[in-house]
């Protein structure tokens, strides 16, 4: 009642709350959120791996800087990044096992939650066979912990039906290196975007996706760049050259650049010569592009063209980046390669500023991609290598013939494998399918086909959590140690700042758990008790790999801001490039020079879905927006999916800004679309971006994916716009 | 456009300037200025000291597209510090524009005055707060927490020579779908891309409003310090008629409406602190009178008060002799005197009231109409209340009342034609603005005539209503003094004061005020969205 008549009079203005203070380190700030400590750590969004100083107080992350020593962001950060403690206190955290009983979940202690987990998943294997349990695991963890899962699902469990939701975003860059280098691994650095006199963009919207990169890309001042979109991103409004391509386009136009290459004598032959395979191949796959057919394929004019080939010939270094704008294809991998090959017969690879590049989505992608153990083996070693399962059933000390000599199901045969019934149990780890994977309704059709379905999150609910029969809570960002690899193979320190919420638990503490009450744990984690006992395995499983950790230990990564492998004993200090001496992973060291015909979308428009949808991100937001919808100013920034349509398609369809949209594919229907008339899409598509839940454009994409890396074609499907007036 | 050296701003002994500069050619649009802001001064997720808007032109694919990140732009001619009542702004040694939260008394009318929309009004405050420029960091040698956080260096800090400020704001504060810098001389420097042709731009979330807040108390304490503008003019008027033929002057009907209206305006001007953040400290509002039409206003309307208030007094002592027996005060001098004053300083109130609505900040209030409309009101309303107060006097008193004829015929003519002239010209008025090429005076008008089209409509059935009842009472159809004139004249008041209030409340909600480009999901969320091709 005091208060009360205290605020309508206004006699609090609050000024103890907003009043300023003096911090060590930050200078003059709120005084409100000064932290006891700064604990030093990285980012737990995306690939870029940034310098993360989280300020706690109370044992609560209270606010966030950028690092300035770290050399990945030299102190700044995104917005999701400056507002990544904000979802750590979110009312939606999960803070006990829960189990779903008539339809109600209910809580459950931590070792009856195992047990029946065990039990669930014993009972499954026995009835249908171990493949029948799957486990769908993310790019979210920390290495240490892809490590503990891996062998825990490979060798505990003993299925091998488990994949990562990296196959969403970067199995066609794995598939594309190994093709081309022999290795998965990028070969370049963020050095690169600050050095090259070139770069070249491809399907890459890094001022909104990877804003960090882009402060390597503003330093430098003599840059060319190309930028090749289907849509005038907020990269592509920088660009010197602007590559507005048709669907497929991209590979006319590298196939037309590596012909005329050729064809005007501008390869680099003695590179070529020494360190490539197939040249004379590649010679006669791409004759055929001709200016003609590049303009026809790609949609571009020939001064386009023409400019793009004088950059990339005259390019002292070319540094050659690409994300989902390619990799989400069915023709990804292969794509991937066609880059590969352009960088190989310019020789433009293994030298700081020249590489192609593949810039990775999540924030620890690439560390699944070194030791998750579920596309490849720990350590970049193959299934099918016998030597490689010796080599590690050794280290290991089990039976050579427990470890698998193929991969197991990628994630969409794994989704396929519910449908058809072989698989009966599902383990989802810090993943969303229920917003990510393309085609929901027949992802929804297959989920509730499951006699068992565990999601480990650090929030409930959510859309998949929902169809869960178990979930298991997980911590989350900052209150867990381990490392990340970022998109230039730095291996930076994620520290634990504050205990998890509740009875939360690591991921790493809920995988030794399991292991427990397997009774596998002396097996295959023998004494192991923190991430950093993991960490000490990975530096002796990956010594002499490509990706050699053998020369880091925490206090070092910590020191350095992270180390980009390898760091061994010839280089302590890590490595900037890969492939410096032109040796390369394949059984002749020589690299594979790779090309592909653009091939036919699986769903093109039509006269019925006469629009092809793009997806993508937005800066605000990650990914299926579990974290960042709850935090309240990423939420007042972009509060809702909007779709972008060029002023043609408005007038076609008779559109106002004031209308409210459907999106109609052949798989679902989306409304009440808020609808942006703009310039920046071209008249043939739309765009849409993926991270709600509520208009969800994963119901309209198509279950199309890349015949190698399984990778979602994403980008493009055929719609139709359906117009009714919601009142807003 | 003004010129710059005349223009009287504090410069208060500096000789330079710290300002943000802004690259709009490096800027990415990625926000992270604006997350950096509210963790530096740990602000409520709905105040934002920080914003980034969004521009777009051209065709695809040789659009461009631009992003406008802008703090407070500490203005050398800050009409947030000039607009001020309590004096909360200060400039300091860095040239910027301070904001005090203690001397703030929550008026939010330093929001009305600004181009930009910099200043907010903190809910969780009650108060006033906006970007400092991080004075202290800058104080420290560190930089403010924008220009840290960008990660494409497009904000910067500089100090230059306040001359060189003066000397170029026209050109450097310019940006595309921008408030012109010849409002308030922003400090901060525009880094545009090269070759920029301005006019091709349009902010993107332009067709996207969000009605500003009705200021409900404000709405009264207009109406009603108008309606007292008029009234006591009409018991003026009629008492100077009066006295020519009557030896005893005055009358009950100008005692009671005299009190009647004094009791609005008091109860209207009290209540008219609940509109501020902090009621308690209103008296703070008169203390700069030198540049604040708001304490223009409220010194003005006080002095409106305390003269109507003797004047209402004198006119009740007049009839009801009771009260004081002082020859004095019976004086018909004395009441015509204080009648003539209590008009003077009522116009006086009436006038400084409107000139505090007509700031550039927003173009439709920025007009002659405003104060047309206020004095309109007066000329409405005052007359409808006489009108009642005699039909209710003689009911009550039942003399001879066949002398009050004339008056009330007067009256409701005068009456009539204001509400005719006034229609008219708000007719006028508004279809220009919405064939206006400044996008918030089309915006207003669509607001007005579209998005609340309904109010517009009860309005108009109001007025008409009120028109027909005076009709008959001017024509001597329905007799004074009987019940049938009251209903009709109370009727005939209370909808010209609710199509009044109506007015008011449209005049607060559909204006649309100058500010920086927006970004589009955010702006549209939630938000009206206008028709902007009709």
């Amino acid at each position: 009642m005091l208060t009360k008549i205290k605020n309508m009079l206004g006699i609090d203005i609050k000024e103890k709350e907003y009043a300023y203070g003096q911090d060590d380190l930050n200078g003059y700030m709120s005084a409100r959120t000064i932290p006891d400590k700064w604990v030093k750590t990285t980012c737990g969004y995306c690939s870029v791996g940034c310098g993360i100083l989280a300020g706690v107080k109370d044992n609560q992350i209270v606010t966030v800087r950028g690092d300035a020593s770290h050399p990945v962001n030299n102190g700044t950060l995104c917005p999701k990044g400056l507002s990544e403690h904000q979802f750590i206190t979110s009312p939606r955290r999960v803070l006990t096992p829960l189990v779903k009983r008539d339809g109600k979940f209910e809580t459950m202690e931590w070792c009856h939650a195992i047990k029946m987990m065990i039990s669930q998943v014993k009972a499954i294997q026995s009835n249908y066979g171990k493949n029948s349990f799957a486990v769908l695991s993310t790019g979210q963890l920390l290495t240490e912990e892809f490590y503990t899962l891996g062998k825990l699902v490979q060798l505990g469990l003993g299925t091998s039906s488990y994949d990562g939701n990296t196959t969403l975003c970067m199995s066609s860059a794995v598939v594309g290196y190994k093709q081309s280098f022999g290795s998965d691994g990028p070969p370049g650095s963020y050095k690169g975007l600050q050095t090259a006199d070139v770069i070249f963009l491809i399907g890459a919207n890094i001022a909104d996706n990877h804003p960090i990169l882009w402060n390597h890309l503003s330093k430098n001042t003599h840059r060319k760049l190309i930028v090749m979109d289907p849509r005038k991103t907020k990269t592509a409004m920088f660009a010197d050259v602007f590559l507005p391509i048709e669907p497929h386009g991209d590979i006319a136009v590298l196939n037309w650049l590596i012909n005329m290459i050729i064809l005007r004598g501008k390869v680099n032959l003695a590179y070529v010569q020494n360190h490539t395979n197939g040249f004379e191949e590649l010679k006669e796959a791409v004759k055929k592009y001709d200016l003609q057919l590049a303009m026809k394929l790609s949609g571009l004019p020939e001064h386009k063209l023409e400019q793009t080939y004088q950059c990339v010939v005259n390019a002292k270094n070319l540094f050659c980046a690409w994300t989902m704008g390619v990799n989400h294809s069915t023709q990804g991998s292969d794509t991937v390669s066609l880059i590969n090959t352009l960088n190989l017969i310019l020789g433009q690879i293994g030298k700081t500023g020249a590489a192609p590049m593949s810039i990775t989505g999540q924030c620890n992608a690439m560390g699944s991609r070194e030791f998750s153990f579920s596309s490849s083996m720990p350590g970049y070693r193959k299934f099918e290598k016998e030597e490689d399962r010796k080599e590690l059933a050794e280290m290991w000390n089990v039976d050579p013939e427990c470890i698998p000599d193929k991969r197991g199901l990628a994630y969409p045969d794994i989704i396929t494998g519910i449908l058809e019934g072989t698989i009966k149990g599902l383990w989802v780890i810090a993943t969303n399918p229920l917003i990510s994977f393309p085609d929901q309704h027949r992802l929804k059709e297959a989920f509730e086909k499951l006699d068992f379905l565990v999601v480990q999150d650090g929030f409930h609910p959510t859309p998949t959590g929902e169809l869960a029969d178990l979930i298991l809570p997980a911590a989350m960002w900052g209150e867990k140690e381990g490392t990340y690899t970022n998109s230039e193979r730095r291996v930076s320190l994620a520290q634990k700042a504050v205990p998890p919420p509740g009875e939360a638990r690591s991921d790493f503490d809920i995988f030794i758990s399991l292991a427990d009450e397997m009774g596998v744990a002396e097996k295959l984690f023998p004494g192991w008790k923190s991430p950093e006992d993991a960490f000490s395995e990975i530096r002796k499983v990956s010594r002499g790999r490509l990706c050699d950790y053998s020369g880091m230990n925490y206090p070092l990564i910590l020191d350095k801001g992270g180390i980009q492998w390898p760091c061994n004993d010839a280089n302590p200090e890590g490595t900037d490039s890969l492939y410096a001496d032109g040796y390369f992973k394949t059984d002749d060291g020589k690299a594979m020079l790779i090309t592909i015909d653009p091939e036919a979308l699986p769903e093109d428009k039509d006269h019925n879905y006469p629009l092809i949808l793009n997806t993508g991100r937005t800066v605000e937001h990650w990914h299926t927006g579990t974290k960042t919808l709850e935090i309240p100013i990423l939420k007042r920034l972009s509060p809702e999916a909007w779709v972008e349509i060029h002023p043609d398609t408005a007038k076609n369809y008779q559109i106002k800004p004031t209308d409210r949209i459907s999106i109609v594919s052949r798989r679902g229907r989306v409304d009440g679309f808020l609808v942006r008339i703009t310039e920046t899409v071209s008249p043939k598509q739309v765009f849409i971006p993926f991270h709600f839940a509520k208009q969800c454009v994963n119901k309209l994409t198509i279950a199309a994916f890349d015949p190698k890396s399984r990778e979602p074609n994403y980008k493009q499907c055929a719609v139709k716009i359906d117009v009714f007036n919601q009142k807003t | 456009m003004n010129q710059p050296n005349i223009r009287g701003f504090r410069t208060e002994g500096r000789t330079e300037q710290t300002r943000f500069h802004f690259h709009m050619d490096l800027c990415i649009g990625c926000h992270a200025c604006e997350v950096a802001c509210s963790e530096q001064n740990a602000l409520p997720v709905d105040t934002a000291w920080r914003r980034v808007g969004e521009i777009e032109g051209g065709t695809f694919p040789d659009t461009e597209r631009f992003f406008i990140s802008s703090g407070c732009n500490h203005c050398l001619d800050a009409p947030c510090m000039k607009g001020c009542p309590v004096d909360a702004y200060q400039v300091n040694q860095l040239g910027a524009v301070i904001h005090l939260d203690d001397v703030c008394i929550g008026c939010q009318y330093c929001t009305w005055n600004c181009p930009y929309g910099v200043p907010v009004f903190q809910k969780d405050r009650h108060i006033v707060t906006k970007c400092d420029l991080c004075s202290h960091r800058l104080i420290q040698n560190k930089n403010p927490a924008c220009v840290d956080a960008c990660p494409a260096g497009a904000i910067k800090i500089e100090t230059v020579p306040l001359q060189e400020v003066i000397d170029s704001y026209l050109e450097a504060g310019v940006g595309p779908d921008m408030p012109s810098p010849s409002i308030s001389m922003p400090s901060t420097k525009i880094t545009l891309p090269s070759n920029i042709q301005l006019s091709k731009f349009t902010k993107v979330n332009e067709p996207f409003v969000k009605p500003e807040d009705p200021h409900t108390p404000l709405i009264f304490m207009t109406v009603l310090t108008q309606l007292g503008l008029g009234g006591f003019l009409s018991i003026w008027l009629a008492d100077l008629v009066h006295i020519s033929f009557s030896p005893h002057a005055g009358h009950p009907a100008f005692g009671w409406l005299g009190l009647a209206l004094m009791a609005l305006i008091g109860i209207s001007l009290n209540a008219s602190t609940l509109h501020l953040g902090r009621p308690l400290y209103a008296h703070r509002a008169i203390k700069n009178w030198r540049t604040s039409w708001l304490s223009r206003e409220v010194l003005a309307l006080g002095l409106f008060s305390a003269v109507a208030g003797f004047y209402a007094f004198l006119l009740f002592n007049t009839y009801a002799y009771t009260v004081m027996d002082m020859s004095m005060l019976k004086s018909n001098h004395l009441r015509m005197i204080l009648g003539l004053a209590t008009f003077l300083s009522g116009v006086l109130g009436v006038y400084c009231s409107s000139m505090l609505y007509r700031v550039p900040a927003r173009p439709v209030w920025d007009s002659f109409k405003t104060t047309f409309d206020f004095f309109m009101c007066a000329m409405i309303l005052g007359p409808a209340s006489f009108i009642l107060s005699l039909g209710a006097s003689a009911l009550v008193i039942a003399e001879e009342y066949s002398w009050m004829k004339g008056y009330v015929s007067v009256a409701a003519i005068i009456a009539v034609i204001g509400i005719l002239i006034k229609t008219g010209v708000h007719t006028a008025f508004t279809r220009r603005l919405s064939l206006d090429s400044e996008f918030e005076k089309k915006a207003s008008a669509i607001l007005y005539t579209k998005h609340f089209g309904q109010y517009r409509l009860l309005k108009g059935l109001l007025f008409t209503w009120a028109i027909i009842s005076l009709f008959h009472v001017m024509n001597g159809l329905i007799e004074v003094g009987t019940m049938e004139y009251m209903v009709n004249s109370g009727l005939a008041f209370l909808a010209l004061l609710c199509a009044n209030l109506l007015d008011r409340y449209l005049f607060f909600v559909t204006v649309v005020p100058r500010n920086i480009p927006g970004n589009y999901v955010a702006t549209a969320h939630n938000a009206l969205t206008l028709d902007l091709s009709a």
